[in-house]
């Protein structure tokens, strides 16, 4: 386990940021807490594309700002009661003024008061404020925030309205998260404390991570271990669903097999909006490989749809049975591919992970 | 009676009311043996079973589910169905559809018969599950039927706990959740906390201590079983953990009437439940067009009284997901985190829905997708206090489960 890949793995920081803003237990001894629940925060939406207004886009393309014309921040947060939105974009480390992240920020920054309330579709009218916040490694901050007063100083030399914008850090020690904030920063959230924050606390030879609500995301760069447990997680996601839609029917039947819907289940509906379209025909490819190895004389194929047939609650039992004794450990750490293949070779292995 | 002429007469039921007569006049003659100590008969026992939520009401659904296990139900109007086993060829009791998603099963079978019957219907259903009455549940009743019983009533009360995950020893067992006498010479004796024990008294003895004693002694946070004195007369109507309800009162009317009750207030906790957890990802229109992802939902957070030592941890984990047929009904690959943590990304094996959890020593976290039924928390819940950790505090998004059952059963 490498606590510094790790807090800079933007899958981890997607989820992390997730469950900073889910509901959990207060008033009593827990190993997590949820700060920006806690500050009245909650999850509006993920990956949600806020385009800028169209006199906006010709006023950036007239001065030449180097901005694009929409942008999706990994996670918008809402505090409550309040129009209050947080534009929330994970970060390896921070970035030059001229990549292309800084065009996203411009774009972040350029989407406040009427622009952001048009981009999230809210009422006309609307009072809405927005803070363009950035998580990433601790170290990392102090740069990131010279990144965005430069990118703030040049919007407003051009006339533009900015967003607020501040950073968060994440600072990782054996046992323990933290989250890095600058007392101004925690003020603009309205946080309760600022400096390093203890978010999550357990033994130190325990892996921080916690369950993922996003399980994968080929767009995003992950080093090996990073991605073999996102991989991991995704891959169980597809055989839970596999094995509850078997579980569910009364045979005599047949299941037809559409390896997208059982992609777009294990995801929550992310399978969509990937942009990779090579590994979403890649998955589905080793899906159906995966269920035609696994279950070989069960699955017929016509007219390239793959039908599961179940004939009796014996069959039934049977390929449930095969399903779950087939086992992905084989994944972790194979590469940057699923292996469909490799896990249907370990049908019927013995279990041991654990 | 012997048992061809108890059948005959379940076959020339056809109505709620000859039903009721029936069940009643059954009942005080249970009742009149039962006070000379010389029962010949079964007592009534009702099943409170629950089914999958769906837009189409149990009272459609259930014969289908019935019938794929060779249980025919045959109706006699307003919600009631005689059941003819097909295996057996004899009417085995009666079923009654309680709203859109549950049922209660009446029969008069032995109470080992009629519990493998009522077992084997649930597990070979994946549409059917037993109403899971948690520790948390029970002493929130508990505190109602102090309420609403005259102090001077006798109550019982029996708490079970067993640490079955500090040895190696976890299997699925048929036995009897009724009094099953001790085999002393035939059981292995296995050092592992284990406290099964009832309490009769009156009612305002206990309210007086009760509180105290759980303090002390954290199984008795686990109860299994709570009978309710009947307003009619003397007995009562005996709840246990898995929605067993036996009637030792001289009244079905009363029984029933408690019986639909405890369902109100499960139905009202199981959706509250439902609707604080259920987790997804939902396509949100937006009025200019086009739609957003909005994430929706709350975790299950069961944090435990004490952390669980590296045995029992490990014997927790490996008994539930090593073995298709665990207590939990669980299934998954668990992906290990530290030598006490795990994910795992993985099914409720009997409603066959999605679970995915977070297991430490210190807690078990769920996300439970939208559509998994609230049972499967109850379910949780039941199965936590009763083998692994009877004062685990049990915590729906930042709020207790403790206060959703007070509430359910206040009408809140």
């Amino acid at each position: 386990m490498n606590l510094e890949e790790l807090v800079g793995d933007p899958l981890f920081q997607l989820n992390f940021i997730l469950w900073q803003a889910q509901p959990l237990p207060v008033g009593m001894p827990f190993s997590i807490r949820a700060l920006l629940n806690e500050a009245g925060y909650s999850v509006h939406s993920i990956a949600l594309n806020l385009s800028l207004r169209p006199h906006l886009r010709a006023d950036v393309e007239k001065k030449g700002v180097a901005a694009q014309h929409s942008a999706s921040p990994d996670v918008i947060l809402k505090k409550r009661l309040a129009e209050l939105y947080v534009l929330a974009e994970a970060k390896t480390s921070s970035f030059s003024t001229s990549s292309s992240s800084a065009s996203q920020a411009r774009t972040f920054l350029l989407l406040q008061g009427d622009n952001l309330v048009e981009a999230l579709g809210l009422a006309v009218g609307t009072q809405a404020t927005g803070i363009v916040t950035y998580l990433m490694k601790s170290d990392q901050c102090a740069q990131m925030r010279n990144t965005l007063e430069s990118l703030t100083k040049e919007l407003k030399d051009g006339g533009f309205t900015c967003n607020e914008h501040c950073c968060l850090g994440l600072k990782a020690e054996p046992g323990i998260v933290k989250v890095v904030v600058e007392t101004s920063d925690a003020k603009l959230l309205g946080l309760s404390e600022s400096g390093e924050v203890k978010v999550y606390e357990a033994d130190p030879e325990t892996d921080p991570r916690p369950l993922y609500f996003i399980p994968f995301d080929p767009d995003v760069e992950q080093s090996s271990e990073e991605a073999a447990y996102a991989r991991e997680a995704l891959e169980q996601r597809v055989q839970s669903e596999l094995i509850a839609a078997i579980g569910k029917v009364t045979p005599p039947t047949n299941i037809q097999l559409v390896a997208d819907e059982l992609l777009e289940k294990a995801t929550w509906g992310m399978y969509r909006l990937w942009k990779s379209g090579d590994t979403r025909r890649h998955l589905r490819t080793r899906i159906n490989e995966f269920v035609s190895k696994t279950l070989t004389d069960k699955v017929l194929v016509s007219d390239g749809r793959r039908c599961i047939q179940i004939a009796s609650a014996e069959e039934k039992d049977e390929i449930i049975g095969i399903l779950m004794r087939t086992k992905p450990e084989s994944w972790r750490g194979a590469g940057a591919q699923l292996s469909f293949d490799e896990l249907a070779e370990n049908a019927e292995k013995p279990k041991g992970h654990a | 009676m012997s048992n061809v002429e108890k059948e005959l007469d379940l076959g020339k039921i056809d109505s709620r009311q000859s039903m009721i007569d029936y069940l009643e006049g059954y009942a005080l003659e249970r009742k009149e043996e039962l006070d000379q100590k010389k029962i010949r008969h079964g007592l009534l026992k009702s099943y409170l079973l629950e089914t999958l939520d769906s837009p189409v009401p149990a009272e459609k659904r259930l014969p289908n589910v019935f019938g794929s296990v060779r249980v025919r139900t045959e109706p006699i109007g307003d919600g009631l169905h005689r059941v003819f086993d097909s295996d057996l060829q004899k009417y085995v009791g009666f079923l009654e559809t309680v709203g859109e998603r549950f049922a209660i099963f009446y029969t008069m079978e032995k109470s080992e018969d009629a519990d493998r019957w009522v077992r084997n219907l649930v597990l070979s259903s994946p549409q059917l599950d037993h109403v899971w009455l948690s520790g948390w549940t029970f002493n929130a009743l508990w505190k109602r039927l102090k309420e609403v019983s005259h102090p001077s009533r006798f109550v019982r009360i029996v708490f079970e706990h067993e640490s079955i995950f500090q040895v190696d020893s976890e299997f699925e067992s048929d036995s009897d959740e009724e009094e099953g006498e001790e085999r002393e010479d035939t059981v292995v004796i296995v050092e592992r906390r284990t406290s099964k024990f009832s309490l009769v008294d009156r009612i305002r003895v206990v309210a007086d201590k009760l509180d105290r004693f759980q303090e002390l002694y954290s199984p008795l946070y686990s109860i299994t079983r709570l009978r309710f004195p009947s307003p009619v007369g003397q007995g009562g109507h005996e709840f246990f953990y898995n929605g067993k309800v036996t009637n030792r009162s001289n009244s079905f009317r009363d029984h029933r009437s408690h019986l639909l009750y405890v369902l109100d207030l499960y139905n009202k906790l199981t959706r509250q439940a439902e609707k604080i957890t259920w987790y997804s990802v939902e396509k949100i229109p937006l009025q200019k067009g086009g739609e957003f992802q909005k994430l929706i939902g709350a975790p299950l957070t069961v944090l435990f009284h004490e952390p669980l030592d590296q045995d029992t941890f490990d014997h927790f984990i490996s008994s539930t997901f090593q073995r298709v047929r665990n207590r939990f009904r669980l299934w998954g690959n668990p992906i290990k985190l530290g030598p006490k943590k795990v994910h795992v990304y993985g099914l409720d094996q009997h409603l066959w829905q999605p679970i995915f959890l977070e297991i430490t020593d210190k807690h078990l976290m769920a996300i439970v997708p939208k559509g998994t039924c609230g049972n499967t928390i109850h379910r949780l819940v039941t199965n936590i206090q009763r083998y692994l950790d009877p004062a685990a505090k049990v915590v729906l998004g930042n709020q207790p489960y403790e206060n959703l059952v007070q509430e359910s059963i206040s009408g809140r």
